[in-house]
């Protein structure tokens, strides 16, 4: 059947063409602002997504990356640069980097990975329809993230009274959330909590140190790009403390953190990448919609457990997604 | 010579149109036919696929649902106690992992108080032994075992469900759970209807539940996100019988067939671009199209081919009957057909060449009519043989007559009056030599010469020549007492002989006269010049051949030009008519 022959070579040539009509031409130019470094699990994976989603570094896209190196003072300077070489788009991850960027411009699309609350901080009009060029995928909601975390130290150490908290004193995120969650938790678990801050990377010795100094018989570690760079320094240091503490992110607990709990970063990610993907085929940030996480990471290290000579109930290893043995 | 193209050109299109129109008739009703039934079996194949479609993605919501209702029931299973329940706590927690679209749980015991409360992001809570037993899910779960709420809005965007289950006796208590709603995008999302048909449903309102751009769900109650889906879902209409047609939100043209999922009450709406389910049939619509262009062009050739086959001849046979008919006889109508058109052109052939013969013939006549009498000329002719007008020698009789005083005549009279003069005598005597078969064969001004006996051979050649030449002087005399009343002075006067002379066509070309050679000729004409008006004088051959039969009057030896000796010569005598008759 030679006409079914042409026909099917004319439909073959047709999708190839469309197919190659498809494919970007242009290179796509991403600007990228990292408080710290840009590297780590959710770096790779928002890297990897993109590359799935058929932009590849070096051939049609381009990554611009500005580091901070844990110095937030950097940020909008950073920010200003990434908006002069006026990239397609801009990813940043969490409140302040984003704060930062959208102070410096109201035009370049922004994709965020972690912010906790985008309505709140001015970042987006509402999850449902963002309205500016502010976009991305939001982490926990003030009130929620830390307070869990008191709630799993008081599973594993049912006798501790006096706890403390890890955070940054310059995040205004973790302040607000820590104004909410700590009077939540001490009231309902009874806890003496103690804010143990820090402003850069070099305090964190200091901060694990006076933790020790306290007494406290458990550690909450908020969130914070500083806590992760390097990605195994707060664990080791709070091992080397023998404090059990419960982390947000996956990489803590691998690295020799107890227990982590927090959102699936690398799913953000992905979500981030996906957003960022659809802004460079032309779609508008002011109406795409915030996404929310929906898969959130419990892990226990039972080798850190060990060495703390602690051991995990059944409520909290029926949980875990995973367990370091 | 233009109406004649016109017809032409009309029979041509005639049958132009007929051979092209009996090929494209039937084989444009054939296409249409089958694009119509093609279209028609394209509907009722889109209908059921459309159908099936929707009713396997209710089935994949349905499952999606079912899953989770069929977890819960792990939790409602064993009475409760006044005493907490850990092993049930632990398995709470464990079925948040297990299933991600589970937020959190509420667990009722008999009594409706709330027991145990665990939540993904929230803080747990047991035995908070709050009454629940109002609330509208425990109310519902114990009225119809399983309930669905409404859907809400998680933070304005996601939409969450709220299921409860209880088990089966009011001691279990019951179980509550919020479950978010974006994670049937999951299932959604690999639903394929053809391919880029997708599926999306709805809740009772009409608002977006699972749609595979998950920002369309997120964007929450939009009433101008939702409106195309509501347009949707109202074109299938309530009775979820087949595809309806619709637009999507770009406003292009859509297929959409529904299914029910029970329990929420939502609507599973399967959707495909109707460029791409009416597909096959548009390509078959080309491909007809292509096929009927092919054999119309086809039809056409072919209808021009033959028309030009039918017309070429005819155009031919008219071609040549106007040529045969302009006397072109040797034109040949060239039609090597092998039909009746070669029969006709046969036959057409046949009739130019009797036509060419005929033709020939009758100038042939029209010649020796000239010099023959005309029923000796038919004979000539009839026979077909001339031969008779061929050289030879032979006794003949020789005529001559003129007009005495014609010349004197001539130059007096005006030209109408002389040609009248010589018209009147030449019809008469013209009549006398046809009815005695006589062979005029020359005559100049007022002089004729006249042959008997020759080329045909008449019996007694001496006497009807002198009945003639009496006859001859007999009209002309007539005549002249006409002319002397114009007062013209004419005469006339006859001679002839009678001996051997050679006798033949002479001439050339079509120029052919018959006549006749020797002496006899000259005595005749000599005598002729020596008769006196009224007069008719013959030699002594003639007034032998006559003398017993006619009165004659012997006018002794005479002298006459050109002869050495006087010769005898006689005079016929005649009765004129009396005048006046």
């Amino acid at each position: 059947m030679g006409r079914h022959t042409a026909l099917a070579t004319l439909l073959i040539t047709l999708l190839i063409s469309t197919a190659e009509a498809q494919t970007p031409t242009k290179t796509a130019r991403i600007g990228k602002l990292c408080p710290a470094k840009c590297d780590g699990l959710a770096h790779i994976t928002f890297d990897d997504e993109i590359r799935k989603l058929g932009w590849v570094e070096g051939r049609d896209l381009t990554i611009e990356r500005k580091e901070a190196e844990g110095r937030f003072e950097r940020l909008p300077d950073l920010a200003a640069q990434l908006v002069r070489s006026r990239p397609d788009v801009i990813v940043a991850s969490s409140t302040r980097p984003v704060q930062a960027v959208k102070n410096a411009t109201s035009e370049i699309p922004i994709v965020f990975a972690a912010v906790g609350d985008p309505v709140g901080t001015g970042l987006v009009q509402s999850l449902a329809r963002p309205g500016g060029n502010v976009t991305g995928v939001t982490y926990f909601v003030p009130g929620f993230g830390l307070a869990k975390k008191f709630e799993i130290i008081r599973e594993l150490l049912p006798q501790a009274q006096h706890v403390g908290v890890l955070a940054s004193a310059d995040n205004d995120a973790t302040r607000q959330r820590l104004s909410i969650e700590i009077p939540i938790a001490s009231q309902r678990y009874g806890f003496r909590i103690d804010v143990i801050g820090f402003r850069v990377a070099e305090d964190i010795d200091g901060a694990v140190a006076k933790a020790k100094m306290l007494g406290v018989e458990a550690l909450a570690v908020a969130a914070d790009p500083i806590v992760n760079t390097p990605w195994n320094r707060v664990p080791d240091l709070v091992a080397q403390a023998g404090i059990p503490a419960v982390y947000d992110q996956r990489d803590s607990a691998q690295a020799g953190g107890l227990i982590a709990y927090g959102i699936d970063i690398a799913e953000n990610a992905r979500t981030q990448a996906r957003l960022v993907d659809r802004v460079l085929r032309g779609a508008s940030p002011a109406k795409m919609p915030v996404e929310q996480p929906t898969r959130y990471i419990f892990i226990v290290n039972l080798k850190t457990a060990k060495a703390l000579g602690l051991t995990v109930p059944p409520s909290l290893l029926s949980q875990a997604d995973e367990v370091i043995e | 010579m233009s109406g004649r193209r016109l017809q032409f050109r009309g029979l041509f299109r005639k049958y132009f149109l007929v051979l092209f129109l009996a090929v494209v008739i039937p084989l444009a009703a054939n296409g249409v036919s089958e694009a119509w039934f093609g279209y028609r079996d394209q509907r009722a194949r889109l209908d059921q696929l459309l159908g099936v479609e929707a009713r396997a993605a209710a089935s994949k919501i349905q499952g999606f649902l079912d899953g989770i209702s069929g977890q819960l029931g792990w939790l409602v299973q064993l009475p409760w106690t006044e005493e907490p329940d850990e092993r049930r706590r632990i398995d709470a927690l464990r079925l948040l992992r297990q299933v991600p679209a589970i937020v959190s749980l509420t667990l009722v015991d008999g009594n409706g108080r709330e027991r145990l409360y665990v939540s993904r992001i929230g803080l747990n809570r047991t035995e908070s032994r709050t009454d629940r037993s109002a609330e509208a899910p425990v109310a519902g779960a114990r009225a119809a075992r399983l309930w669905y709420g409404e859907i809400s809005y998680y933070r304005g965007s996601e939409p969450y469900l709220t299921v409860a289950i209880s088990g089966n006796r009011p001691s279990v208590g019951i179980v509550v759970a919020e479950v978010n709603l974006k994670l049937i995008w999951d299932v959604i999302s690999s639903i394929k209807v053809g391919e880029t048909g997708y599926a999306f449903v709805l809740d009772g309102p009409g608002r977006l539940i699972a749609h595979p751009d998950i920002s369309l769900v997120l964007r929450g109650a939009d009433e101008i996100t939702l409106a195309p889906f509501q347009a949707a879902r109202q074109a299938v209409g309530p009775t979820n019988m087949g595809f309806a047609t619709s637009r999507d939100a770009e406003g292009s043209r859509i297929a959409v067939a529904a299914a029910p999922v029970s329990g929420p009450e939502w609507t599973v709406v399967v959707e495909q671009p109707l460029s791409e389910a009416f597909g096959p049939i548009y390509a078959a619509l080309w491909r007809t199209g292509g096929l009927l262009l092919a054999s119309a062009s086809f039809a056409g050739l072919l209808a021009y081919a033959l028309a030009r086959r039918m017309t070429q001849p005819i155009r031919q046979l008219e071609d040549g009957t106007e040529r045969i008919g302009a006397g072109q006889f040797d034109h040949h109508i060239e039609i090597r057909t092998g039909d009746e058109f070669q029969r006709l052109a046969d036959s057409f052939n046949a009739m130019a060449a009797d036509l060419a013969v005929s033709q020939e013939r009758q100038e042939r006549i029209a010649k020796l009519k000239r010099f023959l009498a005309p029923q000796v000329a038919e004979l000539v002719d009839r026979k077909g043989d001339d031969g008779v007008l061929e050289g030879r020698r032979t006794e003949v009789v020789a005529v001559f007559c003129d007009l005495r005083g014609f010349t004197a005549f001539s130059a007096r009279a005006a030209p109408e009056e002389v040609m009248s003069v010589l018209s009147e005598y030449y019809e008469a005597l013209g009549a006398i030599i046809t009815r005695y078969a006589a062979t005029l064969t020359s005559f100049s001004g007022d002089g004729l010469m006249v042959l008997v006996n020759a080329p045909v051979p008449v019996a007694a050649p001496a006497l009807r020549a002198a009945d003639m030449a009496v006859e001859m002087q007999r009209s002309v005399q007539e005549l002249i007492v006409g002319w002397r009343a114009r007062a013209h002075r004419i005469g006339f006067g006859i001679g002839l002989a009678m001996g051997t002379a050679t006798v033949g066509r002479i001439g050339y070309e079509s120029r052919f006269d018959y006549t006749a050679i020797g002496s006899v000729v000259n005595l005749a004409a000599r005598l002729c010049a020596s008769a006196a008006d009224r007069e008719i004088l013959t030699d002594a051959a003639v007034a032998s051949a006559v003398k017993d039969k006619r009165s004659l009057v012997p006018l002794g030896s005479r002298p006459l030009k050109g002869y050495d000796e006087e010769l005898p010569v006689f005079r016929i005598c005649f009765e004129e008519r009396p005048h006046g008759v």
